[in-house]
């Protein structure tokens, strides 16, 4: 063999070896092949990326680079986002962005895009062209003893080089593939506290059925139905839950529910208060509004209406006329109005009833003017 | 030498047929490396992994992987190097046994065990450094405790097929490495060299 031969063997290893060593040295310049379907279309496996060192030139958001981290590892993707200390990437078909990556591992900024089919068809079209042309010599040397083995070996080395040192193995693997995730977003009581409304952030994911959901107040459960709207269960809180509860004085509601997803199941446990309040009373143009606002009925009794007026001489209140209504039951989260007409010679008049929260005897009065 | 049927004795022929026997059936060994699956996965993540190829499937649907695709890749040079060695040595058996001259053969079949050293790092590279740990990344759990409560979303796990890891284990395909070298370099000797 030709000391020139060995020299020129010697120069494209080095060559080929150059894109290996520029994966983790500075270079000016970094060649690789793009594998793999994450820059689709942009990029498809075979392409031949040219980089230009990123200290020679800048990249901006929307350029694609080549972030390199050990000398097997790169990833051919776009910038997304970068600050002066790392940088965020993304493959066009990718549904994910990269995890951001130390800035300096973004080594080259993608210059120049070679597609296979414009350099494999020519480069086999040209070395079938110069075998056709060398055919004669060719052929002798494959019949002749001509340093066979070394062709052998170097041809050999210089595939296994060229594979090693252009394709680059993609640092993030299975990373950028979307992961499902389900998140509570918020829970509110809606329909006047008959429905719970559980709302979750979904991410590739979707509710497909509930399979189980059990209201908890102490040792007593109640199958509550549960609805699939959207993102949203809607979940029928029964009026026991709430008799039992008052009836315990528990302020606390739990709410287990199986929930089938279209990628697996939740099982989740969710507790909401209830605040037992006092009814309330408005007064407003001789009508006294009791809004009853727990999730129970009320009953009130002992409703009188007590109409007042002054004694002409002495021009002190005194009974005109007392009376007495039945016992009124205030749905939950309902208003019940008691009117007040006034009679004869009553210049204001007293609303009095009484209910029971929690076991002690409210006693409620409101003064209705007619001046 | 061109066309000179060489007169060698008894033992010299058996290593010239060991050596050409040897650069077929690593050629077939590589062959089978290249195209045996050597990982399967269950769970969320269903599928194989050889070095040549993979089939996987997230939540039933195919994915492609750009590690693996580099894989594949990658493993080129190995499958032209195995075809190589089995065209070789089914050369040196077609000239063996037609009692052709056999020294052009002999060193095919050295270059080709020299080259083999160099495959055999891609090999080792691939098998051991890079594809465990392309693959390691595929045993996920998505079971979570999240806001929503306890998210059942599947696992998967990998496995190394038996047979596999038989195959591809180093010991095996070093010692066949090695083997192929020596017994290609001994016919080397014997016939192109004496």
């Amino acid at each position: 063999m030709k000391s020139k031969d060995i020299a020129s063997y010697i120069v494209v290893i080095l060559l080929i070896s150059f894109a290996l060593v520029s994966r983790v040295f500075p270079m000016p310049f970094n060649i690789s092949i793009v594998s793999g379907s994450s820059m689709l279309p942009t990029l498809r496996t075979g392409d031949i990326v040219v980089g230009i060192s990123t200290y020679l030139s800048k990249f901006n958001v929307n350029d694609t680079v080549i972030c390199c981290f050990t000398f097997s590892h790169c990833v051919i993707h776009r910038v997304v986002n970068f600050t002066t200390t790392y940088v965020v990437t993304k493959g066009d078909n990718n549904p994910l962005p990269d995890p951001q990556v130390p800035l300096k591992f973004a080594k080259y900024k993608v210059v120049f895009v070679v597609p296979f089919v414009a350099w494999f068809l020519p480069v086999l079209f040209a070395v079938s062209f110069y075998l056709y042309l060398k055919r004669k010599e060719v052929k002798a040397f494959l019949i002749s003893f001509a340093e066979v083995e070394f062709v052998v070996f170097a041809v050999f080395l210089l595939m296994d080089l060229s594979f090693v040192s252009l394709v680059p193995v993609n640092y993030f693997g299975f990373a950028t593939i979307e992961r499902p995730s389900v998140e509570l977003k918020g829970i509110w009581l809606v329909n006047r506290g008959k429905v719970l409304s559980i709302n979750y952030s979904l991410s590739d994911v979707n509710l497909a059925n509930v399979s189980q959901c059990v209201a908890y107040i102490f040792n007593s459960s109640f199958s509550c139905p549960a609805n699939i709207s959207d993102s949203s269960l809607l979940v029928t809180i029964p009026s026991e839950v709430y008799l039992k509860a008052y009836e315990f004085g528990v302020e606390r509601i739990n709410v287990s529910l199986k929930v089938i997803l279209d990628k697996g199941f939740l099982i989740g446990n969710y507790s909401y208060v209830v605040n037992w309040r006092p009814l309330v009373l408005s007064e407003h143009a001789q009508n006294v509004t009791v809004f009853n606002p727990n999730y129970i009925p009320m009953h009130t009794s002992n409703i009188t209406i007590t109409y007042m007026g002054y004694d002409p001489i002495f021009k002190i209140p005194v009974v005109i006329e007392t009376r007495v209504l039945p016992p009124i039951l205030v749905e939950s989260m309902s208003n019940f109005t008691i009117h007040v007409s006034p009679t004869k010679g009553s210049s204001y008049a007293y609303v009095e009833f009484t209910y029971k929260l929690r076991g002690r005897d409210i006693f409620e009065r409101r003064k209705v003017s007619f001046g | 030498m061109k066309g000179v049927k060489l007169a060698l004795d008894k033992r010299s022929s058996t290593i010239g047929l060991i050596s050409g026997l040897a650069s077929l059936f690593y050629g077939l060994y590589l062959l089978l490396v290249l195209f045996l699956p050597i990982y399967t996965i269950d769970g969320i993540i269903t599928g194989y992994v050889c070095l040549l190829h993979y089939d996987l499937n997230y939540y039933g649907k195919p994915i492609r992987l750009d590690s693996l695709s580099a894989v594949s890749l990658l493993s080129i040079p190995l499958l032209a190097y195995s075809l190589f060695s089995i065209l070789v040595g089914l050369l040196f058996l077609y000239d063996y046994l037609k009692k052709n001259d056999v020294c052009v053969s002999i060193r095919r079949i050295f270059g080709g065990a020299l080259a083999g050293t160099v495959m055999s790092g891609l090999l080792y590279g691939l098998l051991n450094v890079v594809l465990p740990v392309e693959v390691g990344q595929l045993n996920i759990n998505l079971n979570t405790i999240t806001s929503a409560g306890y998210v059942y979303l599947g696992s998967s796990s990998v496995r190394i097929l038996p047979l596999s890891s038989i195959v591809t284990s180093n010991l095996v395909f070093l010692g066949f490495t090695a083997f192929f070298l020596f017994v290609s370099s001994l016919a080397y000797v014997i016939f192109v060299k004496s």
